[in-house]
């Protein structure tokens, strides 16, 4: 549905996006990560067609948009990340000028359904100047969802909201991806992007560093599996004996519970339990900390470059 | 196809920006501030003339403050054309237009509709005031002045695509509006300028002058076809001259003037892109 | 007897007698003799001014070619390059009087009024273009000579007439600066000697008077001698009445010369001129577009009366005269046409190149002669209320310091103040009450309406607040508009959209 080869924008001696080669599949949530100036933007103004790419091209349904410009950006919807309204309209007459340009039928209903939506249909005749942010960004959406587009592009989309408005609108992503949509989310909210997307794509400085699924991704980040284990009593005997395997890497303790990194390339909860036993504590609780997508997120951008190479998933 | 979807966002979009102006104050408080700029014209020329001299012979007293008024309508018009694109571009609506089914090219003939469209509306308010104001005076209303502003739209769509080139050009509004106002300014400096001195005789021009003279000349060679002040100025010479073929001459220009000057909007536009 | 003193005294008193004689003979014979040196000289004088005014007026330039003429200053500046050539020298009539203008080599169409006579030659002499005021200049004075031969008039291609050159005069009935008249052929040469047996006349009649003039100064020297002598005042009746000095004429016709007289209906022509040889004068083919009036009708020049130096026209038939309450105006009509602007321009500015640039479809109103003997009416609501009649008017200035002055009916019998005086102007009086519309139209003897002569007046209302009030509706549309979207964009809850 989305795709890029090779996609280049350069001002001058600056590289803002150099050699992108993505490719979103129809019916996924594709989350965009990157700190702020890795060139984000920059590549959605490109795939929109409101930067011109020095090099590569843009594909969007399999099309270019200079072969089909109309129809593409018909089947478009985007949010941008601060949202440029008309203030002087209100909700209705702002949709219904939107509904107008991309030729909604039954324009009227469809705009009570999207608004219904967002939550804003009892707000829909006041002036969009009255409106708090986070209701502009609601609208946003409204407006990018109105003419059932095919394609969602979505920069910073719930960056405004609170903890309510931004289930709201997840819920209101999942439905419409459950509906065929194909979702391109672009943020730095990562746990947003950790509980949507089917695939996330992380960028910095112009280029593409990872693009796998969350889980893919996390495990060829993980060198350690961190193990919280809860013993009725620690010793140092237990602490000791833990030490001597040769998978551990390190063990802390405090009080009751032992923080016990591993090696990834396997699974040692189990050996790390027996251990435990044969040097007679109890095991009351074992778990897995799992790497955030925040976490692999920083490890990406500033360490580890090397271990995105790495093929097949780490343990 | 794509024809029908540019003409249907030229049409959604210039209708959208009348109804935004229309809604707004500014363009009532303009109008209102022209027709009385023309009725102190009117009084203080024609009606005082008829009353200095008892009597006064004329076909059609209103011409002068109509065409006033219309000179007026087009010059802000103009202004806010080039203000227009600039703060779109400024406040961000631009790139939402972009997003959907909007090109350069039915971007900029949204916008110079918007105006052409406005400027029906002030004809309509026009012929109102002026009819009123006739009826104020029983000076008369001839059926000339249906042809004077007829002329007129043609007229005005040369000063709004002017805005619009500048508009596109400028990545600020103040820089747009500085170069409108300057630009119009100095070409109707320019204008009366030249008229002045070509009027004198030539007898009575000092060998400066003369230089002066010919530089000017050579200058308004140039001049005369890329400032809009000179062609509302040629329309309205063509409509006092009672000149048909002017008339005529006036529109085809001025439809040529407003091609060329929207068909390099749209590729300016289309060089600069939709992002700042 | 006489007595020898009686003698003696007779003889003294017949001696002085004698003695007074002599001498009374003596000095009548040197009054007889001075009286006729100044006969002499007055009639010597009278001579002189009779052949210098022939002489100037013999020497009076062709109005065409004085139009024309380079001034010295500017032959005299820049050296401008001469040309010696042969040109048309055009003296065209455009309905009030003739007025000149010269096509020189680059030029190669000319133009001419339909259905009235003008005056063609052509002649070679040096011609330069001035750049300062765009125009070529001929140099007549120090070259113009007539290239002999006869004018070919050719339509379609096809030789229509041949003309030779023929005498023609202008004349002016009252002064150069009025109306003026062509006459043509014998005509031309009849009112040239017309008038200068007249001004022969006129100039025997000055001769006359300033002898009789002198003679009167005599008798008036004796009577007031006598007066003097005896102390006894004369009769009036003796005094001797003054001669009445001689008046000039006051008209003036040009010694007569001669050119092509040209006279052609509408179209375009080619001219020539074929030489005495038979071959066309190389030069002279030129195009000849002759045009007539697109409309025509009946001009006002209007005086109001008020401010009766500030007179206008208003020549298109579609001008409405706006009034300002009651007012008192004074119509002088005349024919008018309406031609091309640039045929009509074009045909006195053939030497100035950029003149009309422009207007090829541009019309313009040229003024006729007077119109005579029609009436002028005034209508009301259909119904004619007014016929006025021409006559003639006199501007008397009010007396005193204050300026002013009054406009009355010319009639020396009734007022004795303008006997010997002259009427200003003849029009139309026309007094209309403000507040009302009226039409005006002149009509013939027979009642007929004159075409294009009929004008819509009306009154003007007085601005008032009106004008400034009308203005500000679209501030008040805006406002209620304002308000509306105020009110209407401020309710929430379930509106329907």
């Amino acid at each position: 549905m989305i795709e890029t080869v090779r996609l280049t924008k350069r001002y001058g001696d600056l590289t803002a996006v150099s050699s992108l080669s993505l490719h979103v599949e129809k019916g996924e949530i594709y989350g965009f990560l990157g700190p702020n100036g890795a060139g984000k933007t920059t590549t959605i103004m490109m795939l929109l067609g409101l930067l011109p790419p020095t090099e590569g091209e843009v594909k969007l349904f399999g099309k270019s948009l200079s072969e089909d410009y109309f129809n593409i950006k018909r089947r478009i919807g985007v949010l941008s990340e601060v949202q440029y309204l008309y203030e002087e309209m209100t909700a209705l007459e702002y949709l219904r000028f939107f509904g107008e340009l991309y030729q909604v039928e039954n324009v009227d209903e469809r705009i009570k359904q999207v608004l219904g939506q967002v939550n804003l249909y009892d707000r829909r005749n006041e002036l969009l100047k009255g409106y708090s942010k986070g209701m502009k960004q609601k609208l946003g959406l409204a407006r990018a969802l109105l003419h059932d587009p095919e394609i969602l592009i979505l920069d910073e989309p719930v960056s405004s909201l609170d903890p309510y408005g931004i289930k709201e609108v997840r819920d209101i992503l999942m439905e419409e991806n459950q509906k065929g949509k194909t979702i391109f989310i672009s943020s730095h909210i990562l746990s947003e992007i950790e509980r949507t997307c089917h695939r996330v794509g992380i960028m910095n400085r112009g280029r593409l560093l990872a693009e796998d699924t969350m889980a893919d991704l996390k495990r060829r980040l993980m060198e350690e599996v961190e193990l919280v284990l809860e013993l009725e009593a620690v010793t140092d005997t237990i602490v000791s004996g833990l030490r001597e395997l040769p998978f551990v890497v390190s063990v802390e303790a405090h009080g009751n519970r032992l923080t016990v990194k591993t090696k990834a390339d396997k699974d040692y909860r189990g050996q790390i339990s027996s251990t435990v036993s044969a040097k007679g504590g109890v095991v009351l609780g074992l778990r897995r900390h799992e790497m955030s997508l925040e976490e692999a997120f920083v490890t990406i951008t500033e360490n580890n470059l090397f271990l995105l190479t790495k093929e097949g998933p780490a343990a | 196809m794509s024809v029908s979807y540019r003409m249907h966002a030229i049409k959604v979009a210039a209708k959208r920006e009348i109804r935004s102006t229309l809604y707004g104050v500014g363009l009532y408080v303009v109008l209102s501030l022209i027709f009385l700029a023309a009725s102190y014209v009117f009084v203080n020329s024609t009606l005082r003339l008829v009353a200095d001299a008892g009597i006064l012979a004329h076909a059609n007293p209103i011409t002068s403050p109509l065409f006033i008024s219309m000179g007026l309508a087009a010059a802000y018009l103009g202004l806010c054309s080039s203000l227009a694109i600039a703060r779109d571009r400024d406040l961000g609506t631009m790139e939402v237009l972009f997003y959907g089914p909007v090109d350069a090219v039915s971007y900029i003939l949204g916008k110079y509709f918007h105006q052409l469209l406005v400027y029906l509306v002030v004809l309509l308010f026009s012929l109102v005031n002026f009819w009123g104001v006739s009826l104020a005076t029983n000076v008369g209303f001839s059926s000339d002045i249906v042809g004077i502003m007829l002329l007129s739209i043609f007229l005005t769509s040369c000063m709004v695509s002017f805005g619009i080139l500048l508009s596109v050009s400028s990545r600020r509004m103040i820089v747009s509006v500085v170069l409108f106002l300057g630009l119009v300014l100095f070409f109707l400096i320019f204008s009366v300028v030249h008229s002045w001195v070509m009027g004198i005789a030539g007898q009575n021009l000092t060998t400066t002058m003369v230089y002066v003279r010919v530089i000017l000349d050579n200058a308004n060679q140039f001049i005369k076809w890329i400032s809009p002040v000179d062609y509302y100025l040629r329309g309205m010479n063509a409509v006092f001259r009672k000149d048909p073929s002017g008339y005529a001459v006036s529109v085809i220009s001025s439809l040529v003037y407003t091609g060329v000057l929207l068909a390099l909007s749209v590729w300016m536009f289309k060089r600069k892109g939709v992002r700042r | 007897m006489a007595t020898a003193q009686e003698a003696e005294e007779v003889a003294v008193a017949e001696s002085q007698e004698a003695a007074q004689g002599a001498e009374a003979s003596s000095q009548a014979a040197e009054q007889d003799a001075s009286a006729a040196a100044e006969a002499a000289a007055i009639q010597s004088a009278v001579e002189s001014a009779r052949s210098a005014a022939r002489q100037a007026i013999e020497a009076i330039p062709d109005p065409s070619q004085a139009a024309t003429q380079a001034t010295s200053e500017s032959i005299g500046q820049g050296q401008p390059t001469l040309e010696e050539q042969v040109v048309y020298s055009v003296s065209a009539w455009t309905g009030k009087q003739y007025a000149g203008t010269f096509a020189p080599r680059q030029v190669n169409t000319f133009y001419l009024m339909a259905d009235e006579y003008s005056i063609v030659n052509v002649q070679r002499t040096m011609v330069y273009f001035w750049p300062i005021t765009g125009e070529y200049m001929a140099d007549w004075f120090s070259l113009r000579e007539e290239v002999p031969g006869r004018l070919e008039i050719l339509k379609d291609g096809r030789v229509i007439d041949t003309l030779e050159r023929t005498e023609y005069s202008y004349y002016y009935p009252s002064g150069l600066s009025n109306e003026q008249k062509l006459y043509i052929g014998e005509e031309a040469v009849r009112i040239y000697e017309d008038y200068q047996a007249r001004l022969d006349a006129y100039y025997d009649a000055v001769s006359a008077y300033y002898n009789a003039q002198r003679e009167w100064q005599r008798q008036m020297d004796q009577i007031l001698k006598e007066v003097q002598e005896t102390g006894q005042y004369k009769d009036p009746s003796e005094i001797p009445e003054p001669p009445k000095q001689p008046s000039p004429p006051t008209d003036f016709a040009y010694s007569p010369r001669t050119a092509f007289i040209v006279k052609l209906p509408e179209g375009r022509y080619q001219v020539r001129l074929r030489g005495e040889d038979g071959q066309v004068v190389e030069g002279t083919t030129k195009w000849l577009e002759v045009f007539d009036a697109r409309r025509r009708g009946i001009g006002y020049s209007v005086i109001p009366e008020h401010k009766w130096t500030r007179s206008f026209q208003s020549n298109d038939p579609a001008d409405i005269f706006y009034l300002d309450g009651r007012r008192i105006f004074y119509i002088m009509p005349h024919y008018a046409r309406e031609f091309n602007f640039y045929q009509y321009v074009k045909m006195t500015n053939l030497h100035k190149p950029l003149e009309g640039e422009g207007t090829r479809s541009t019309w313009t109103w040229a003024q006729f002669e007077p119109v005579r003997g029609a009436k002028l009416q005034v209508l009301r609501g259909g119904e004619v209320v007014q016929e006025i009649e021409l006559k003639p008017y006199y501007v008397r200035q009010t007396p005193g310091y204050a300026l002013g002055y009054n406009i009355v009916e010319f009639n020396p019998d009734a007022d004795p103040l303008l006997q010997g005086r002259s009427p200003t102007f003849e029009a139309y009086r026309v007094e209309l009450e403000g507040g009302t519309s009226y039409q005006l139209r002149f009509v013939d003897e027979q009642g007929n309406v004159l075409l294009g002569g009929v004008r819509e007046v009306r009154p003007v209302k007085a601005a008032g607040r009106n004008v400034y009030a009308i203005p500000l509706f679209p501030l008040a549309i805006g406002l209620v508009v304002f308000a509306w979207r105020r009110t209407k964009s401020g309710k929430k809850g379930a509106i329907e959209a």
